[in-house]
């Protein structure tokens, strides 16, 4: 938009692809995802690293977008829950949070997707306990949480069967 | 009318499955659209300066430099929204003032709490937009604040609004200048005797808090009042035609001018029925020049100025015999309505102690305003705090009178004929034989071990309303449904309607396809709030399946001049298929004159329902039935 200040250009790959664009110094990760490159599944919740709506994978690591200006995407590989699903197939974690119904209205879903997918890169065998603490950042308020980590401990399973 | 619950369970092949959620896919992919993902061409940007202090009055509002302010393209306040009169409209879980609706959303000469929106900007960017708050002068004349309703109450209180007056039982109106919009009271039975008549009293006083829904999506709105004077709204709600409404009365416009489009909501349990940022939006839209004006909450403003369910005070007085019968019961209950009339504390009435059969009652209700946001629904508004207190005092008097808890509720609990707190007597309710399940389960019997276990008991009452629900439908040449619903999906509900519609018309719930759609696309639906759609809407769509079902019957059965009726059947193998119809071959008018590629026997619609039937005429069909046809049906509202 034109009415920009202090444009800066930022490259980096999102969801296995380069991108450029251009943002202000002040604007967060999180709103360049959202408003510029039309990545609207990432949720803003709280904007201020509570509820986990927001989060991605930068270089590996979980992030709140809402707490990454978007200048430090700078050369980094970023993950949104638009990558997560195959051309032709969902990611398991995908398919378990709709066979274990560990979704309600579906606005924290995003995160928790994201957030699952870094816990079973860093950790392919999580218990019950190792799930539950590794989602602590991500809030819910409709299904109190049980569904969502039977859905993260099967998609697990799955994956190892695979 | 038979009940579809009466029949038994085997009975039915799609209710009691567990079907993946239509929407699931757009869900788990990131692709379903909340409120706040909707961009369109030419959008504006809004934002909405709110005030620092919980009670001033406003003595001047200057938003010139704002204004002036490069990418900046309009700026509201209250003057800018009509002044409405003195009108009590239901929302479905709970009712508003429109006067106090209008001025809750931009102040008018007043600000009643912290976060009260003094003015409204839009702006080609939501920097610009927050930058041009900055800019706005407004000057402020403090008053005190009243944060309780104790203080509230009290003579000689800092009083919130000018005009009002108590409601005194009904029809009494005071004289003075109060926070105290209405005193409700349920009275039965002789008090004074039914104390005199107990072996202990217990009374206790209970005060609770002011608490947040906290749904994870914030408020959001987006509007474009176009230049032919037709209003559209994006918006986040539990019920679009309750927005519009809502709307129409606060714009003072028809209803018919203004389309709302329900986006998919991220949470709501009862916060997103009042409109907040609608009204803001068009208005925004219509001084900027008929651009489309986007308005998002952050945290900050949802939970200053959204919401909340009331903080309480509550006092529980009640009497027992030695032998543990309840002889009376006194109740005084106070909750905050926030800075407008309109707390739910009649619901907490009804809530409170009617699990139980007492003689001798009296409940006391106050709503009672004070420096909050007024309070809206939350998961039985008015109810929880209620049943809190009430089901504390009755622990209590069970242990003192040494009565396991369960034994104390099957002596004093209600059944069909009893009366409630506010007086309608209750049917058939089941209370007494679940508290006996209760005790036969190993639940309750298993002993405890170890440190920090426990058991409570608690009982509680809430209702169903039936409210009003529209849906229509239309049959595809392929046997596959869409059906049409207004209800808000707020947890999976596309999916519990369609399963009712599939199973009256015996297809699978896959090959319906629910869309909940906008205001102008479906006939007036109650918002999905106090539990009511699942039941209200599935009754919409049972009946819907019915007469959708008659109809096509209608249909097949006049050109073919069978001699014999023919019946519409589930579908399932029969001694005779001769005679059972499918949905799809109902359907298949077009196929005579070119028929499909092999249609492989009727292959099943689903793979959930394998339907076997041959039964497909082979004439062709003299009717000039359109492939598809549509039928609509909106349900009674039921009150039970």
């Amino acid at each position: 938009m034109s009415t920009r200040k202090n444009e800066t250009m930022v490259r980096a790959r999102i969801n296995g692809e380069e991108v450029a664009f251009l943002c202000e110094p002040r604007e967060t990760l999180l709103d360049v995802l959202r408003n510029d490159l039309e990545l609207t599944g990432v949720k803003e919740g709280c904007g201020n690293g509570n509820c986990g709506a927001c989060n991605v994978i930068m270089d590996g690591v979980l992030v709140n977008s809402c707490l990454v200006l978007a200048v430090e995407a700078e050369g980094r590989s970023i993950t949104t829950v638009e990558g997560l699903a195959a051309p032709d197939r969902l990611h398991p974690l995908q398919q378990s949070f709709l066979e274990h119904a560990a979704l309600q209205c579906g606005v924290c879903t995003p995160g928790f997707l994201v957030a699952a997918k870094s816990l079973l890169d860093h950790n392919p065998h999580p218990t019950e306990h190792e799930v539950r603490y590794w989602l602590a950042g991500n809030l819910c308020r409709c299904t109190g949480y049980d569904k969502i980590v039977r859905a993260v401990l099967d998609a697990a399973d799955k994956m190892d069967g695979n | 009318m038979s009940v579809v619950a009466d029949q038994d369970m085997k009975e039915f092949k799609v209710i009691g499955s567990r079907p993946i959620r239509h929407d699931g896919i757009d869900k788990v992919t990131g692709r379903a659209l909340y409120g706040a993902d909707i961009r369109l061409p030419g959008l504006l940007y809004g934002k909405v300066l709110r005030s620092p202090h919980a009670h001033a009055r406003i003595r001047r509002i200057d938003a010139s430099k704002a204004l002036a302010l490069p990418g900046v393209k309009a700026v509201a306040t209250g003057a800018d929204l009509p002044s409405l009169s003195d009108t009590v409209k239901a929302l479905g879980e709970g009712s508003v003032n429109l006067k106090y609706q209008s001025t809750g959303l931009l102040a008018d000469d007043k600000v009643l709490f912290h976060g009260h929106p003094v003015a409204a900007v839009a702006a080609t960017s939501i920097h610009i937009a927050e930058e041009a708050l900055a800019l706005i002068e407004v000057d402020y004349e403090l008053l005190p604040p009243v944060l309780d309703v104790r203080t509230a109450m009290q003579e000689g209180a800092p009083i919130l609004l000018d005009d009002l007056r108590t409601r005194e039982l009904g029809d009494q109106i005071g004289t003075q200048r109060t926070n105290v919009a209405e005193h409700i009271r349920h009275q039965r039975g002789d008090l004074a005797r039914g104390f005199a008549e107990a072996d202990m009293i217990v009374e206790r006083e209970f005060t609770t808090s002011t608490v947040h829904q906290g749904y994870i999506e914030p408020q959001n709105a987006t509007a474009l009042w176009n230049g032919d004077g037709l209003i559209t709204v994006w918006t986040s709600t539990q019920g679009a035609h309750s927005v519009r409404s809502q709307l129409a009365e606060l714009l003072l416009l028809p209803e018919t001018r203004i389309k709302v489009i329900p986006m998919e909501i991220g949470g709501g349990f009862g916060g997103k029925i009042n409109v907040y940022l609608e009204p803001l939006a068009a208005i925004l839209s219509l001084k900027a020049g008929h651009k489309p004006v986007k308005l998002v909450m952050n945290r900050a403003e949802v939970l200053m100025a959204t919401g909340p369910t009331s903080g309480s005070v509550i006092r529980v007085k009640m009497g027992v015999t030695r032998d543990g019968r309840i002889t009376a019961a006194e109740v005084w209950m106070a909750y905050e309505a926030g800075a407008y009339p309109g707390s739910p504390v009649g619901s907490g009435m009804n809530v409170v102690l009617s699990p139980y059969r007492i003689e001798n009652l009296q409940i006391d209700g106050y709503d009672v305003v004070v420096n909050k946001p007024r309070a809206a629904a939350y998961r039985a508004p008015g109810g929880t705090n209620a049943a809190y207190a009430a089901e504390a005092v009755i622990d209590e008097l069970a242990e003192k009178v040494g009565l396991d808890p369960l034994a104390f509720r099957l002596l004093n609990g209600a059944q069909e004929g009893d009366r409630r707190g506010d007086g309608p007597a209750f049917r058939r309710i089941g209370y007494l034989e679940t508290v006996r399940a209760i005790q036969e389960s190993d639940h309750y019997r298993t002993p405890l071990t170890g440190p920090h276990r426990g058991r409570g008991v608690a009982s509680g009452y809430w209702g169903n309303w039936g409210g009003k629900s529209s849906v229509s439908a239309s049959v595809n040449a392929d046997g596959q449904v869409n059906l049409v619903e207004g209800s808000t999906d707020i947890g999976g509900s596309r999916t519990s309607i369609a399963m009712q519609l599939a199973e009256t018309l015996g297809i699978s719930e896959q090959d319906v396809k629910p869309y909940v759609v906008d205001t102008d696309s479906v006939g007036y639906n109650d918002v999905t709030g106090g539990s009511r759609t699942t039941f209200g809407t599935g009754w919409a769509v049972y009946e819907l399946g019915l007469k959708l079902k008659e109809e096509m019957l209608a249909r097949v059965h006049t050109p073919m001049a069978y001699s014999q009726p023919m019946a519409y059947s589930q579908p399932k193998t029969s001694a005779s298929p001769s005679k059972k119809l499918r949905l799809s071959s109902t359907t298949t008018a077009r196929s005579w004159r070119a028929p499909r590629p092999t249609p492989r026997n009727t292959a099943p619609v689903s793979p959930r329902t394998s339907w076997t039937s041959k039964w497909i005429p082979r004439r062709r069909a003299i009717w000039s039935t359109p492939a598809c046809w549509t039928t609509a049906c909106r349900s009674r509202p039921i009150c039970r």
